[in-house]
């Protein structure tokens, strides 16, 4: 039943929960747009909202008559209430998630601008860019072929796999949504994004998506490098080439390559367009003062001599933030990708600063938002962060909800803390930590040399400015819808100084008790980032002539200096008692913290360039809409496939289809159907729908075929139906439900099932060193009926790939890792065969409950009233190299080694087979796995050839193997099979 | 009548009504290629009856049977434009059979793909490439020849996989289209549940034409075809006689109500059949009977 497995295996959820289950939605409407917001979060949602549509529509038609493409539909805005910085799109959903919030380096990246409309806008050039230049049917998502040949003789089959999806390179998704953006005038290209590519081209080199892949760059500012690679080679085929991007849009439509178009309209390869690209590139801006000898050092090519030479340099990212000293100098911090690492220092020292320091100092390290600023408490050995719920141990499936907490650095221990992206915290970290009371989506924490205790509350499409004793309760001292706030400092003398936001303008502010401004800077060249030197002075960083440096301001005279001129540009500045300054520069691998001693400092005063303009207080006026339920679905999804399949003795099976799926908008439903013609022949349909907490999912399935085992044509028929509830809770799940089937072969008849089952699911889990991922434990149980016959049964599954040493996203391949696993179950005696506990082949999904793998047998051939199996397996790396063949390349190979080994309990003979199945006492295999790692574009694919010997025979009594209706006895022929190697050929993406 | 349909200024670019990036659709018949646009869907169910007036002989002439036959066939036919130049589709006929009782079932399903290599606009020329398959994916019950009685189960589909090359030209000529249609169906041995040991009905040659007729809202289209079908097999041994000839006149006449709704009638004749020295299959080789019915097509 080809064709159920296929809807079985398509069965995923489109969309994994994406939200917390208790978000109750609500949406607005104006003319082109319709934003979901969480009604349940707060009315500040409302007012985000709202300024997502003012931004949303005022974009709208300078992007669409750039990229020449006016859609009719209506796009949809996902709100999502996250304290952490999203921003995608799915555009043949009309479908754009965004958070508004500031997000950990975004302005660091692209500039101080207000990151809704930053986000806003660069999704919303990918979504008509993409939908423009789609050459696949809007819905359709991909379409997949398969084939397989089997030999029910020899138990040996061959699948292989291939998934057709509009894919393009990285340049013409992401350059291109950052040039059209620009382009339309609603950005520009400012000092951030000129620093990141004037440093990404001093290895003249194109980062496309070969890099991303091959060296797995996953990390934001590694995206960034690419994306503004690519919006500058878009630029370049417009000043070059005379190539609009709308025009290539077109081209892509009609020709479904980027790489086609290209070369149609230019006449060049996109080989040689990169290549002249790359050959042009002058990186200005060399010439800067301070750059030197130690920027030379820092971003000179490493000589590529072998790959582990160039691993070797693609792992000299660093990702310092925030380098600060703490008042009394005793203390140095800074953040490292979601951990604020806290050193104990008795002198400052600058040699070792953006390294890991002698590992015998006292350290901590505190899990963190990813880029969030910290601040030390004067005069008390103590630490303020923006931790996560993780941090503080509350509920863990709400995602990104951050808080501030006070982290106490006071003890003898010399190292507290993990580095590791566990799960959990340590707790003797927690044990340090307490939450602050009401600082609920917190960001910029700063502290006064009293106590007192600002921050930035990320809410109604802004920021609020929040101030209040340390302990709390705390008011707003600024803030209205559309206005942000960043990095609030005290002055020795308690007055306060913020950052005040608004659209593209940024201006150091003083805010006043009752909530006057009064405007210390006013300019166009987006101040941000401040601190307070010990002396008083406040210092940050401005874009004042295409590069970001540091500069000093005078709060009372308004005296202001210029104290960098760096060739990556400066961020995040400090000053230690000594008045050295500490600040992060954007280089060719990262931001690395540097310091700068006093006397070397430019100290250069600039006359009068940050006042004169006006203070900005004007928002985008929010444009008509109404409210609506906004409970709709996307446009329906579709996905055609085909199957051929070819084997045994005259069996040839055609089968195509196409899953056809929808979802709401803000994911509290999601269903599915899938339809199949040919040799067989029906449908399937999968409904899940959020119930607050609850998860529930419904499935019903019907199909007819006729197909011929051992030269005997059989009928087949299905129908099959399932309830299932489920709670979520984290990584862990409860489930029960019901299943109801009719299977019309032998004498299997209606059987009902009722079922309990717990689940945890864990994609990573770190201790110490050791990682393991894909973490999977289930426990069910089941009571059923079949033909007026009750039967239970019940199993426990775990299995986990556990690695050394720990390593994060996809570098998986590259290491050792050891694969473990174990099912155990247990089934009524008196029940029917088909419902007992089975195992055999690769353990595919059977329509009445789990079959586990054991692939040195066939399909289901393993079976009793009870049974073990375990596996046990090794992965081992045998080498990376790369071999190219135009889309395609290869990265490497892994061998996996492996072994399972069952054993199985019958008390008798089985009713309604003449021959009875026994049962086997024990079975073992040994095999292996050879995995090609290979990459598509930017899809990795993995092409793996399985090899399991079986150690013992069991009783065939599935000659085919294929299928759980060719339940035959065997002819005597085959009865006393000797155990022959299987293979299985696999071909699937990662 | 027909000096109206002439005036009917067709010839004329209908304006083209794109929606969720779909590519433009005529709103006219004849300025149609053989391909559906990208992004549309069209669902169509034919339903079509007839009397079976006997069997067809190895030299082409009707049998008549002793007894009250009638014949039913629906088919659900799906079209999906894929991607510029490119259409999937699948199709599902169902049969049921009235003698003395009733009996229904599942026909060949199948699916396949057409890909347009050449057009032209105004006038509309398109030259398509077809390929595609079938299967049998309900009962075949066994069927004795010469009985249609209640007890003896009537047999519907064909009972193996087959797979076809096909390749189409249509061209407008002001209101009027011309079609051609030529291609090869290869049908492949197999277990069959209607008879006992392995079958194969012989790989067939197609060929048909198209004149089609647009005034206003109302399409008249006439398509002969024609079918030669090799020699049966059973058991790996050619039947002598099995081999013949089918020839078809159908002919529709329809109302399109709007781009998106179509509805007609429709009669399918069937001129000249074919023996396979086994017992009529309707997905194969159908007894002696002239069709009646009509059709709905809606466009999404």
């Amino acid at each position: 039943m080809i064709g159920a497995l296929i809807a079985l295996s398509l069965g995923a959820p489109v969309v994994e929960q994406a939200q917390a289950p208790s978000l109750a939605f609500q949406a607005v409407r104006s003319q082109h747009f319709e934003v979901h917001y969480a009604r349940s979060r707060g009315e500040d949602q409302l007012l985000a909202a709202e300024r997502v549509l003012a931004e949303a529509e005022a974009a709208w038609l300078p992007l669409c008559a750039e990229i020449e493409y006016f859609p009719v539909e209506r796009t949809h805005i996902l709100l999502l209430p996250d304290d952490g910085m999203q921003g995608w799109t799915w555009p043949s959903w009309d479908w754009i998630v965004l958070s508004a919030h500031p997000g950990g380096t975004l302005e660091l990246q692209r500039g101080p601008m207000d990151p809704l409309r930053l986000i806003l806008r660069h999704e919303l050039a990918h979504l008509l860019h993409l939908k423009k230049s789609k050459w696949l049917a809007e819905s359709v998502q991909s379409v997949e072929v398969s084939a397989s040949v089997w030999s029910g003789r020899r138990n040996t089959r061959v699948d292989a796999g291939l998934e057709f999806a509009g894919i393009g390179p990285y340049w013409w998704s992401e350059g291109s949504a950052e040039a059209l953006v620009i382009n339309a005038g609603l950005g520009e290209v400012g000092a951030e994004r000129e620093a990141t590519l004037r440093t990404s081209l001093t290895e003249y080199r194109w980062l496309g998506e070969e890099w991303r892949t091959r060296f797995e760059k996953q990390d934001w500012g590694d995206s960034e490098r690419s994306y503004q690679q690519g919006r500058a080679f878009v630029h370049w085929l417009e000043a070059t080439e005379g190539l609009r991007i709308a025009e290539l849009s077109d081209d892509v439509a009609r020709t479904g390559s980027v790489t086609r178009s290209l070369r149609r309209l230019t006449g060049s390869t996109q080989e040689q367009l990169v290549d002249g690209f790359v050959a042009q590139i002058d990186v200005a801006g060399r010439e800067r003062g301070t750059a030197g000898a130690e920027l030379e050092e820092h971003v000179k090519p490493t000589p590529r001599r072998s790959d582990a030479a160039e691993d070797a340099r693609e792992r000299t990212g660093v990702w310092d933030l925030w380098p600060t000293p703490s008042p009394d100098g005793r203390w140095y911090a800074q953040h490292d990708r979601g951990v604020v690492r806290v050193e104990r220092r008795e002198a400052s020292s600058f040699a070792a600063l953006g390294g890991d320091g002698p590992a015998d100092l006292d350290r901590i390290v505190i899990p963190v938002h990813y880029g969030s600023r910290f601040t030390f408490v004067p005069g008390e050995q103590a630490v303020v962060v923006v931790g996560e719920d993780a941090l503080t141990g509350l509920d863990l499936s709400v995602r990104n909800v951050s808080r501030l907490v006070r982290v106490d650095l006071s003890g003898d221990e010399t190292s507290l803390g993990t580095e590791s992206w566990g799960i959990s915290t340590p707790r003797s970290l927690r044990k340090r930590s307490t939450p602050v009371p009401g600082t609920e989506h917190a960001w910029d924490p700063a502290v006064s040399s009293d106590g007192e205790l600002a921050w930035i509350r990320v809410s109604e499409g802004g920021g609020q400015l929040m101030r209040g004793p340390l302990s709390g309760p705390f008011s707003v001292v600024a803030g209205e819808s559309g206005h942000w706030w960043r990095t609030p400092v005290f002055l020795p003398d308690g007055r306060l100084i913020a950052i005040h936001r608004v659209g593209d303008r940024a201006d150091i502010v003083e805010v006043h008790g009752d909530r006057a401004l009064t405007a210390l800077t006013s300019s166009l060249s987006q101040e941000a980032e401040l601190s307070v030197t010990p002396d008083g002075q406040v210092l940050f960083t401005a874009d004042l002539e295409g590069f970001r440096d540091v500069f000093s301001l005078d709060p009372d005279t308004g005296e202001v200096r210029q104290l960098t001129e760096r060739f990556g540009g400066a961020h995040t500045p400090a000053m230690t008692a000594d008045g050295d300054l500490l600040f992060v520069e954007t280089t060719a691998h990262g931001f690395k913290a540097m310091g700068i001693e006093a006397d070397a400092l430019l100290d250069r005063t600039v006359s009068d360039p940050f006042t004169g303009h006006p203070l900005s207080t004007a928002v985008l006026p929010v444009p008509d809409y109404e409210a609506v339920s906004g409970r709709g679905l996307v446009p329906w999804s579709i996905t055609p496939f085909a199957h051929v399949g070819m084997g045994g003795v005259d069996d040839l099976d055609l089968v195509g289809g196409a899953v056809v799926s929808t979802r709401s908008w803000h994911d509290a439903f999601d269903g599915r159907l899938t339809l199949w013609v040919g040799e067989e022949l029906g449908a399937a349909t999968q409904l899940r729908q959020r119930l607050g907490p609850l998860d529930l999912r419904i499935a019903a399935l019907h199909g007819i075929s006729e197909r011929p085992v051992n030269g005997v044509k059989l009928e087949s028929s299905q129908s099959e139906a399932s309830v299932d509830l489920g709670l979520r809770r984290g990584p862990f799940a409860v489930w029960t439900g019901g299943r109801a089937a009719r299977v019309g072969f032998r004498d299997l008849g209606a059987v009902g099932l009722a079922a309990g089952r717990v689940s945890l699911l864990a994609t990573e889990v770190s201790r110490g060193g050791l990682m393991a991922e894909g973490v999977r434990a289930e426990l069910s149980a089941e009571v059923g009926q079949q033909d007026g016959n009750r039967f239970w049964r019940g199993w426990f599954d775990v299995s986990a790939d556990a690695r050394l040493p720990r390593e994060l996203g996809a570098a998986w391949r590259r290491h050792h890792a050891l694969l473990v696993g174990l099912h155990v179950a247990a089934a009524d005696p008196t029940s029917h065969p088909w419902l007992r506990p089975r195992a055999g082949g690769m353990g595919r999904e059977s329509l009445l409950g789990s079959v586990t793998a054991f692939p040195g047998y066939p399909e289901l051939a393993f079976t009793g009233d009870a049974l073990v199996v375990a596996k046990l397996g090794y992965r081992l790396p045998l080498g990376r190299w790369r071999r190219a063949a135009g889309a395609w390349f290869i990265e490497g190979a892994s061998l996996e080694g492996m072994t399972h080994v069952g054993q199985a309990w019958s008390a008798g003979s089985v009713p309604g087979l003449d021959d009875g199945i026994t049962g086997t006492p024990w079975a073992g295999d040994v095999g292996g796995r050879l995995i090609v790692h290979g990459t598509v574009r930017d899809s990795r694919w993995d092409l793996g050839i399985r090899v399991a010997v079986p150690l013992t025979g069991v009783p065939v009594s599935d000659i085919d193997g294929d299928d759980v209706f060719d339940v035959l006895p065997a002819p005597a022929a085959l009865r006393d099979e000797l155990p022959s190697p299987r293979f299985m050929l696999e071909f699937g993406r990662l | 009548m027909l000096a109206l349909m002439l005036v009917v200024p067709v010839s004329a670019a209908a304006q083209a009504q794109p929606k969720r990036s779909r590519a433009p659709l005529s709103a006219l018949e004849v300025e149609r290629g053989l391909v559906l646009p990208k992004g549309w869907v069209e669902i169509e169910v034919v339903h079509a009856s007839g009397k079976v007036r006997g069997e067809w002989t190895s030299t082409g002439t009707v049998e008549p049977v002793d007894a009250e036959w009638t014949q039913h066939r629906q088919v659900l036919r799906t079209r999906f434009g894929v991607a510029p130049r490119l259409e999937a589709f699948a199709f599902l006929p169902i049969h049921q059979a009235h003698t003395d009782g009733f009996q229904a079932a599942v026909g060949d399903a199948g699916a396949g793909v057409r890909w347009e290599v050449f057009s032209t606009d105004l006038p509309t020329t398109s030259l398509a490439i077809e390929s595609g398959f079938s299967g049998a994916s309900g009962p075949e019950p066994r069927a004795l020849p010469g009985r249609y009685e209640r007890e003896n189960p009537l047999t519907f589909n064909g009972g193996t996989p087959s797979v076809w090359l096909a390749m189409a030209l249509r061209r407008q000529v002001g209101p009027l289209v011309v079609g051609l249609r030529a291609g090869r169906r290869v049908l492949f041995p197999g277990v069959v549940g209607h008879s006992v040991g392995e079958m194969d009905l012989g790989d067939q040659w197609r060929a048909s034409g198209t004149v089609l007729l647009q005034g206003g809202p109302l399409v008249l289209a006439a398509s002969p075809s024609w079918v030669f079908r090799g020699q049966t097999r059973f058991r790996g041994q050619a039947v002598p006689d099995s081999e013949g000839h089918d020839v078809r006149l159908l002919m529709r006449a329809e109302v399109h109500v709007s781009r998106g709704f179509e509805v007609g009638f429709l009669s399918d004749l069937h001129l000249r059949g074919e023996d396979a020295m086994l017992y009529p299959i309707d997905d194969g080789t159908p007894p002696a009977v002239h069709r009646f019915g009509g059709l709905v097509r809606v466009r999404l």
